[in-house]
């Protein structure tokens, strides 16, 4: 498969400030990659990188092939941003727009464009200062979805959407995915990455902390276990985190533990059983809670 | 605390904050104003020492049309103080009349459209506060500039009657622009369309006013703040009535305008939101069509409105030149008024002027550029596959054959109109656009000086409006002042080719070069520099 975007190693400081710090992430063709952090831990800052507009400090940083800037703009024929925080040209319509920034990338499709703008339930017609915020943030999106090109990068995209177009926007990363386009999706909001990304990349104070398919990942946290039993048992040695209440206890597994803790179990006679894989909220969280750093 | 008394106490911190904000602002305009009013009254000490002498210049004005249509009638021809007043009085009045209304609109209408407006609103501050606190700042410029006036004339001998009545009248028909410019803003729907409308109406106030003193008529003059600081024949008749009318008329308004912020909901506007297009243009796709769709209605606005002046200059320029022509001793005032002694004709003065105004398009359209930068467009489109040289390039291209149509047409208002005046209109015409098209290579050096600070470090693009503020006093009022040489040359205006041209055109040719590699640098270092989020 081939390497869509590759840093290695990245270090970028704005004064006296080290957004990134040694950073290094890489996307591979296919993915649905989501980009966790919280603010200010360095996700912006990638995606200016990667587009070219910022510079890093050290580090080697390569997006289709090509390092962004030296090269220009002549890998951006084959990508489509949605920036995070934009004023538009106030006196232009919704809909002139649109065309004017999907007609400047590849592969605008109008069938295409007419068919999100009913998605995502937008007047084209209405000037751009009498949108609302997260009308105007429709606008950046469909001006990029309605492209046809191999990677989408989208910093914090559905900040100011309704959930009902939040989903509207998930459907289209989903079916973005499903014809095996390249998505790079920079987010805080664990739920949205969680509902259409395959790989996570978890920065945090400019670094990489974790990154994996969405169930490897899974696969390093614990599962949570509630169970009601026929015979009071002891705290046995895969069970952590124990709360009792009368013969139920809640408790969290490593995932790999759980056949040898059926088998223990079973011999107290299971009444009732309740296992809840791990989120990614509580990857997260775990994560930072971990993070000795800070 | 009742609820009212900390309702007048979040008021009045409202106020407050918003003059702190613009401190620095309304603190410049009243220094310019009283800098201008204190030197032009030196000058007439300088120029007419005597009474007599003054009373012989006022003689000479009688057959003067153009100059009361521009001032008004000369009612205090003995004193200096009078003399100022008539001098600068519209032009302060228009001048700081249009900074009223930028002042009033960024502090309500601005609010409005940005969201500031809900979030101080939601503090214990009533509706009407949008417009009662926001007009504040303007408050505080008006009394300020009245009180520079007043007393910058008072303590400079010239009589405390006439100062005062100057200073209230200059002071009322201001606080007036402000109460028009709050209903504006509460009329327009984007801070543009108020700031453009608001200006309308002060500068066709004066337009009015400047038709009612050609024709005599008192009932056109009667009826403009204009017209008004001329009744108040400030260090002649000294008419309290007509100094304290616009700060009469002025309550009324602003009375009206905040009664109406309490009745109407806060950012609802007279004039509807139109709807544009479902779909761009078919040619609405490069970088050069989108930046000319963006930048169309400022450029129109420039051409159009440069235009509209220069057919009123024509008329000034062709009325003047025939009384210049009868008599010397104006001729020797133009002498003083121009840095060249030669002149017979007040031609090349006029568009020496409008040729400083045009300066002002390359600033205001390279600006824009500097805005794309600072709220994330320039990020927008440099995510295509566009390149930075073609959008700054772009810009340039607006800039350049945007100043050639602006000078050439202003050129042509000029001549077509003023040939009227004279025995050979073709001439007159060719003179005119000659005068104004040398100026060209000083408005480009502005352009790429401007270009350069935008391309390297957007966030100093203001001081590209130094530069010409620089050239506009130094151009306008250095050799009133005597300024020394020095000072005219080192603005770009002092090294334009004469008219007709000759071979003294060297000059000319270095700034264009100069220019070009200012451009040159800008292209590189804008596309070497990161663009900062």
């Amino acid at each position: 498969m081939k390497t869509m975007i590759s840093l290695s190693n990245v270090h970028k400081h704005y004064g006296p400030t080290h957004a990134l710090d040694g950073l290094s992430l890489e996307v591979v063709e296919g993915q649905a990659h989501g980009l966790l952090g919280p603010n200010g831990a360095g996700k912006t800052t990638t995606l200016r990188i990667l587009l070219g507009l910022a510079r890093a400090d050290s580090g080697i940083v390569s997006i289709l092939g090509a390092d962004p800037w030296s090269s220009g703009a002549s890998i951006h024929g084959r990508l489509a941003y949605v920036p995070g925080d934009i004023v538009i040209w106030p006196g232009l319509s919704g809909g002139e727009f649109i065309d004017a920034i999907g007609r400047l990338r590849s592969g605008f499709n109008l069938a295409r464009r007419d068919e999100l703008i009913e998605a995502f339930e937008l007047d084209p017609r209405k000037k751009v200062r009498a949108y609302s915020k997260g009308n105007r943030q429709k606008l950046a999106l469909i001006a990029a979805l309605a492209c046809d090109v191999d990677l989408y990068l989208f910093d914090e995209p559905t900040d100011g959407l309704d959930p009902l177009m939040a989903q509207a926007f998930r459907d289209q990363i989903t079916q973005l995915s499903r014809s095996g386009r390249t998505v790079l999706l920079s987010s805080h909001v664990l739920a949205e990455v969680e509902a259409v990304c395959d790989h996570v990349s978890i920065v945090r104070a400019g670094r990489l902390i974790e990154s994996g398919s969405l169930s490897s990942m899974r696969h390093l946290s614990r599962t949570t276990l509630i169970v009601k039993l026929e015979r009071p048992a002891p705290d046995l040695p895969e069970l952590h985190d124990i709360t009792r209440r009368d013969r139920t206890i809640q408790a969290t597994v490593d995932t790999e533990a759980i056949p040898a803790l059926m088998n223990s179990l079973v011999t107290y006679g299971i009444e009732t059983l309740e296992v809840r894989p791990p989120s990614l909220e509580e990857m997260f969280m775990q994560h930072y809670r971990e993070d000795p750093a800070q | 605390m009742s609820a009212q008394v900390a309702s007048a106490a979040a008021w009045s911190h409202m106020a407050r904050f918003r003059i702190r904000l613009d401190r620095l602002r309304i603190l410049a305009w009243v220094v310019a104003g009283l800098f201008l009013t204190t030197m032009v009254a030196a000058t007439w000490d300088s120029l007419y020492p005597t009474a007599a002498e003054r009373l012989s210049f006022a003689a000479t004005l009688q057959a003067a049309p153009a100059l009361t249509a521009l001032l008004g009638p000369l009612q205090a021809p003995e004193s200096t103080g009078g003399l100022t007043t008539w001098r600068v009085g519209g032009i302060a009045l228009l001048l700081m009349g249009i900074v009223t209304v930028f002042l009033v609109v960024r502090n309500t209408r601005a609010d409005m459209t940005t969201g500031r407006a809900e979030l101080i609103l939601s503090g214990r501050l009533p509706r009407r506060s949008v417009i009662s606190a926001g007009v504040a700042p303007a408050v505080v410029l008006a009394l300020g500039i009245g009180l520079a006036c007043s007393t910058g004339l008072g303590f400079g001998g010239r009589g405390w009657t006439g100062a005062l009545i100057y200073g209230a009248s200059l002071a009322g028909s201001l606080l007036l622009f402000a109460a028009v410019a709050s209903l504006v803003a509460q009329a327009v729907n984007s801070t543009r369309g108020a700031n453009g409308l608001g200006i309308l109406i002060v500068t066709l106030a004066f337009i009015v006013t400047a038709i009612g003193f050609t024709r005599d008529s008192s009932v056109i003059t009667n009826l403009t703040p204009f017209g008004w600081m001329s009744n108040a024949s400030p260090y002649a008749e000294n008419r309290v009535a007509w100094a304290l009318l616009p700060w009469l008329v002025a309550a009324l308004v602003f009375v009206a305008s905040i009664g109406l912020a309490a009745r109407r909901d806060v950012g609802s506007a007279w004039m509807r939101e139109t709807l544009g297009p479902a779909h761009a243009a078919r040619w609405l796709s490069s970088i050069p069509a989108l930046l000319w769709r963006v930048d169309m209605s400022l450029i129109l606005g420039w051409i159009f409105g440069l235009f509209a002046l220069s057919l009123f200059m024509g008329y000034l320029t062709g009325s003047m030149t025939q009384l210049i022509q009868e008599s010397p001793q104006i001729q020797e005032l133009m002498n003083r008024l121009a840095a060249d002694s030669s002149a017979s004709s007040i031609t090349p003065l006029v568009l020496a002027f409008t040729a400083l105004g045009a300066a002002a398009y390359p600033i205001s359209l390279l600006l824009r550029q500097a805005g794309d930068e600072a709220e994330g467009r320039l990020e927008l489109l440099l995510s295509t596959p566009s390149r930075r040289s073609r959008i700054l390039g772009t810009r340039l291209i607006e800039v350049l054959i945007g100043s050639i149509v602006l000078q050439v047409l202003v050129g042509v208002g000029v001549g077509t109109v003023a040939g009227f005046f004279a025995d050979s209109r073709g001439q007159t015409l060719v003179d005119s656009i000659g005068y104004s098209v040398v100026a060209l290579p000083a408005i480009w050096f502005i352009a790429a000086l401007t270009a350069l600070i935008v391309a390297a470090i957007p966030r100093l693009a203001w001081l590209s409006w130094l530069a010409l503020a620089w050239c506009v006093v130094v151009g306008e009022l250095g050799a009133l002042m005597n300024l020394p040489e020095w000072t005219q040359r080192l603005t770009p205006y002092w090294y334009n080719a004469h008219w007709p041209l000759d071979s003294d055109a060297g000059p000319a040719v270095i700034m264009i070069v100069l220019a070009s590699a200012m451009v040159v640098t800008a292209f590189v270092t804008f596309r070497r520099r990161g663009i900062p989020s």
